[in-house]
């Protein structure tokens, strides 16, 4: 078998060599190049573990041919990742792509992000996303001609800076981020053995929130609160504008296993918390009222569970952590008074909408044919 | 919102620590066979990292959380089995059940590394 497997290692190693002339290096953009160097670099790296893999003796002894295929296997994910996202990405490298690049990194210098900012591409088929390794957002195809859910960028913006490592300038967000963590466990890890002095019927559930909020819900938490301090009340319209379009029960809680998202109530709940504390009181009233509303239309119904996985007091919790992180990292807090370009055409792009929905696309269609986008 | 900012994350994060514990275990059988020399020490500093009480670092935490849930099912206290491990590391004392304790822990990250990727490409 380790013959089969060496062999397949060379297969693997002309495929890797067959992606590096994949990358358009003449046509590809300056803002792309940060992209193809990294990739390229990575693709070496992958070469160079697959000649480990089929040479180092330690990978040839037959009580290591198993641990051999789960490496092999995990460089093949790799290797196809690379391939169908980041190569994809490059190979197909449009003008539009280039002007969505140009346009995150404007919003990278207004809110004074401390990261690179990241490159990005018209390829996502699962709405805005990024990947914190390659530093790549994907957006859908259209996404640079529209803005109401324009904002839902700055939440990807959030991720790398939880996940880049040994980078002194975002230490402080991670660890206002552990803090929270640490908090959700302490005060789950109390009402699971509360239950177990009362033979309570819920410590199943409890340990599913539990998990949920250190694997995911912080997380996504953190990252929508930047979106709300940095961005104001254009993320929670943008919020609302989703999930009136996309979602289904606002309180659903995981039944079986830890979830990825918390219930879009307790993400309103959260951006309703930071946006009242950085100031935009009205803004929060206008948008409660507009979340009733539409809470009213999907028929979700609060439920015993719901509270159980959010309680307001993490929440709001949450909601001061994050502030403090954001702050801490230097990134610009949104106020009444900014000036700058992409706050403006966000938030009066809402209030606009708002203000007469029926009559927002005239005007979104003048800014567009305005910026020549 | 999509989920595959934070399933890249958690990805990458299972992905590099499964290429620490599953190099160490090459590592340790290759010696068996050859009697040459290895290091402990990476992997001790993480079984020793992951046992501290207080964690405040989120992608320590989450590591734990994965592990904390295997252990769970199988009514094990997380914190206790950790510096186990850890101690057997640091006395240079591998006996079977140590290797087959951190072989259950490559599992553990062998199925988040599978379940995050497929999930960062769309599948649920």
């Amino acid at each position: 078998m380790n013959k089969y497997l060496n062999g397949t290692i060379l297969e693997m190693m002309e495929r890797v060599k067959t992606l590096k002339t994949k990358i358009p290096v003449n046509r590809l953009p300056d803002c792309f190049k940060q992209l193809a160097a990294n990739s390229t670099t990575e693709l070496d790296k992958n070469i160079l573990e697959l000649e480990r893999l089929s040479k180092d003796p330690r990978f040839q002894v037959s009580s290591n041919l198993p641990f051999k295929l789960t490496a092999l296997q995990k460089l093949v994910f790799d290797i196809d990742y690379l391939e169908n996202y980041i190569i994809a990405s490059l190979h197909r490298c449009e003008k539009e792509d280039e002007t969505m690049t140009m346009l995150i990194d404007k919003v990278c210098k207004e809110i004074n992000y401390p990261l690179l900012s990241p490159v990005a591409s018209r390829l996502s088929q699962s709405y805005y996303c990024i990947d914190v390794k390659f530093n790549h957002m994907r957006v859908p195809l259209l996404e640079s001609e529209f803005l109401l859910h324009m904002p839902d960028l700055y939440h990807e913006l959030a991720h790398p800076l939880i996940s880049v490592k040994n980078h002194p300038s975002i230490t402080p967000f991670q660890e206002k981020l552990g803090q929270l963590n640490s908090f959700t466990d302490g005060y789950f890890e109390e009402q699971i053995n509360e239950q177990r002095r009362n033979n309570g019927q819920q410590i199943k559930q409890l340990e599913i929130f539990s998990e949920s909020w250190i694997e995911a819900w912080s997380v996504e938490l953190f990252c929508d609160l930047f979106g709300v301090y940095t961005l104001g009340p254009a993320y929670a319209w943008a919020h609302l504008h989703l999930c009136v379009k996309r979602a289904n029960n606002p309180y659903e809680t995981p039944k079986y296993f830890a979830s990825s998202h918390p219930a879009d109530d307790a993400r309103m709940q959260t951006i309703l918390f930071g946006l009242e504390h950085i100031g935009f009181k009205d803004e929060v009233k206008m948008i409660k009222e507009h979340w009733k509303m539409y809470v009213e239309l999907s028929g979700g119904t609060i439920d015993a569970n719901f509270k159980l996985a959010f309680p307001k007091h993490i929440l709001e919790h949450c909601a001061m952590l994050a502030f403090e992180a954001t702050k801490a990292i230097k990134c610009h807090i949104a106020n009444r008074d900014l000036k700058s370009e992409m706050y403006n055409s966000l938030n009066t792009a809402w209030q606009k909408f708002i203000n007469d929905p029926l009559d927002y696309i005239g005007w979104e269609k003048m800014l567009r044919e305005k910026y020549d986008v | 919102m999509s989920n595959i900012g934070l399933n890249s994350n958690i990805y990458h994060s299972t992905r590099a620590y499964l290429d620490l514990l599953n190099n160490y275990l090459i590592d340790v059988n290759y010696a068996k066979e050859t009697g040459k020399p290895y290091s402990n020490e990476e992997v001790l500093e993480f079984f020793k990292r992951l046992s501290e009480k207080s964690l405040i670092d989120p992608e320590a935490q989450l590591l734990r959380s994965f592990f904390n849930r295997f252990y769970k099912e199988k009514s094990k206290d997380t914190e206790k089995e950790l510096s186990n491990i850890a101690k057997h590391l640091q006395n240079a004392d591998l006996d079977h059940k140590t290797l087959k304790d951190i072989g259950a822990l490559v599992d553990v990250l062998k199925f988040q590394c599978s379940q995050s990727y497929a999930r960062m490409k769309g599948v649920r």
